[in-house]
């Protein structure tokens, strides 16, 4: 009886959200594997079937070699730190701790700005010639590094990864933490008794506990690391190509498609570059959910 | 998140309570703890200076708003000695970063409720009611936060130049909605799913309908869940970058992290430094008052797993 009400409903309320996902996201997606496969130079030009050649030239392609190189430094190094560093955090901002509620908020709040934002700020800090990073290296009497170019091609990429860094420790610490306190109190003050510090605590307790969770954060970090645009693009400064060091996969697409001071429109070539992107993206998520733990812990 | 994966190994062991520290004499203990009490003193030492680290640069961007070019560069950590409001007016009105803030307000605003409206009913169904293929579709939609942005980005702007919304703030709103539409849904259904069965077996004895259900008893029952997703959901498309930079090329339909970009270039040529911190102030400030007011909700919405 209760199914029949329901089943009346169903439609109502799928079908708008169905609807928009389909035409917006589904559809698009599919539709750029077709795309990947034309030689296509312009929306106003027509286009030739050209089968897998976008995908061969890739392959003898320099910039592409590049902008997967900086993707998989974001998301294996950067990762490393990104985790390392959420972990140590998660460990000391247990239940308790004095100042952990303000400590965490303000941990998470590089997320809520904008990376157009944190690009500026961070292109002032990292200024060769009157930025605060090198005012604060005088000031401490480092002169012979007070003019140092952070942004100079040798640099510019540890420059940036330090900015993403700051960024994403905030976002993976918010949600390590969140469930880490979900632990039954009980369970973590009986191996304080035991005298363990807050580092053994977490390695032996919380993060097996929590690990179906880092196991999410992985999975959501693949995306974020492979997927990486906005700092990217910005950081150079608006009206010139991102430098080309940092490149990664999508930087790529958008220049090859859309991008560039002159624009090339070479929309089979970049969509057949975004479609090697969301295969990686797939494999390595498939790879990670294989992390998880087989037997769920009950608490 | 999905079916439970058939791992071969454990990854990790269950924790053994009784052996995280070896039960010898006090003393022994006591020293073995030594260690582990300076690490911890250490990373808390690091926390600290990251914290302090975060609030200074936010600090010091909203100060240097109000600083005038020439004290920026004589002081720049002083504290300002006169207060520039005009580099507000000067960015608000002459850079036109007034009309940039109504078309993100607006955007994000009608984006936000429109993700609601559609997603709200389709998490319900999709975490209450029982038809076959539930699970399948779910997976599908959530799946869609995996899709790198970049592979839309063609065949969208195809769609939308199709359609005739190419370069218009009704196109971002649509475009909007359904890229939000699988972080709302997955966040929506855990929260619908976690509201007790009791209260809505109650109103069903006492003759309520499916749909009086739904929006009198389980819609405010996880009004708290509805709200972060909404705030998250705000957050999120104030600062979107990608699509506004990919679909609008005209500036009277840019949003503020677009205009914030456009600006950016002719007030460093000017060298208006202080007007650049005054624009990215400007960006800023709405999205901090609504965190400082609700940042517990919000942490509490990433309890997800």
């Amino acid at each position: 009886m209760r199914r029949k009400a329901q089943r009346k409903l169903i439609v109502p309320f799928l079908a708008p959200a169905l609807l928009i996902y389909a035409g917006f996201v589904v559809y698009p997606a599919l539709q750029a594997f077709y795309v990947s496969l034309l030689d296509w130079g312009g929306f106003t030009t027509s286009a030739t079937f050209v089968g897998t050649s976008n995908f061969t030239a890739l392959s003898s392609d320099p910039v592409f070699w590049v902008s997967l190189w900086n993707n998989l430094l974001l998301l294996f190094l950067g990762g490393a730190l990104v985790f390392g560093l959420s972990f140590l955090f998660t460990a000391v901002l247990r239940r308790g701790v004095r100042g952990r509620e303000l400590a965490r908020a303000v941990i998470f709040v590089p997320n809520i700005v904008a990376l157009v934002a944190i690009a500026f700020v961070w292109g002032f800090i990292y200024n060769p010639r009157f930025g605060l990073l090198n005012g604060v290296l005088k000031a401490i009497g480092l002169d012979e590094f007070g003019s140092t170019a952070w942004m100079g091609p040798s640099l510019i990429r540890p420059a940036v990864g330090i900015v993403l860094i700051w960024v994403f420790v905030g976002f993976y610490t918010t949600i390590f933490v969140a469930a880490a306190d979900r632990i039954p109190a009980e369970v973590l003050d009986a191996s304080r008794i035991d005298g363990a510090g807050d580092l053994r605590v977490f390695w032996s307790i919380t993060l097996p506990m929590i690990w179906d969770v880092v196991v999410i954060g992985m999975v959501l970090w693949v995306i974020d690391a492979m997927t990486q645009f906005d700092l990217v693009y910005v950081i150079g400064g608006a009206g010139q190509d991102p430098p080309l060091p940092i490149w990664t996969l999508s930087v790529y697409v958008y220049q090859e498609g859309f991008g560039g001071r002159t624009p090339i429109f070479n929309l089979g070539y970049a969509t057949a570059i975004a479609v090697v992107l969301t295969l990686l993206v797939l494999v390595l998520v498939v790879v990670v959910r294989r992390l998880r733990r087989r037997v769920a812990l009950e608490y | 998140m999905g079916a439970p994966s058939r791992g071969r190994r454990l990854t990790r062991p269950t924790p053994d309570l009784g052996k995280v520290v070896p039960r010898s004499n006090a003393v022994r203990r006591l020293v073995g703890a030594v260690p582990g009490l300076i690490a911890t003193a250490g990373i808390r030492a690091f926390v600290l200076f990251w914290v302090g680290f975060t609030v200074l640069v936010l600090g010091w961007v909203i100060l240097t708003s109000i600083r005038s070019t020439r004290q920026l560069f004589a002081d720049p950590f002083g504290l300002p000695n006169t207060v520039h409001l005009e580099n507000f007016e000067r960015i608000w009105v002459g850079s036109g970063l007034g009309a940039y803030f109504g078309n993100s307000l607006g955007v994000t605003g009608i984006a936000c409720l429109g993700v609601m409206v559609v997603g709200v009913p389709a998490a319900y169904a999709l975490s209450r009611f029982t038809f076959s293929g539930r699970d399948w579709l779910l997976t599908g939609i959530v799946a869609g936060m995996g899709v790198p942005t970049v592979l839309l980005a063609v065949p969208v702007f195809l769609l939308l130049n199709t359609i005739g919304l190419i370069d218009s703030l009704a196109g971002l709103v649509i475009v909007y909605i359904a890229v939000s539409l699988p972080f709302t849904v997955l966040l929506l259904t855990g929260f619908f799913a976690s509201l007790s069965q009791e209260v809505e077996e109650a109103a069903m004895v006492d003759g309520a309908g499916e749909f009086r259900i739904f929006l009198t008893i389980m819609v405010p029952m996880a009004w708290p869940g509805i709200l972060t997703t909404f705030l998250l959901n705000a957050i999120f498309l104030w600062k979107e970058f990608f699509w506004a930079n990919l679909l609008v090329q005209t500036d009277g339909n840019r949003t503020l992290a677009l205009g914030l970009n456009a600006v950016r270039e002719t007030l460093i040529f000017g060298s208006d430094w202080v007007g650049l911190f005054a624009a990215v102030t400007i960006m800023l400030v709405p999205v901090l008052m609504l965190y400082a007011l609700l940042s517990r909700r919000i942490m509490k919405g990433f309890a997800f797993g």
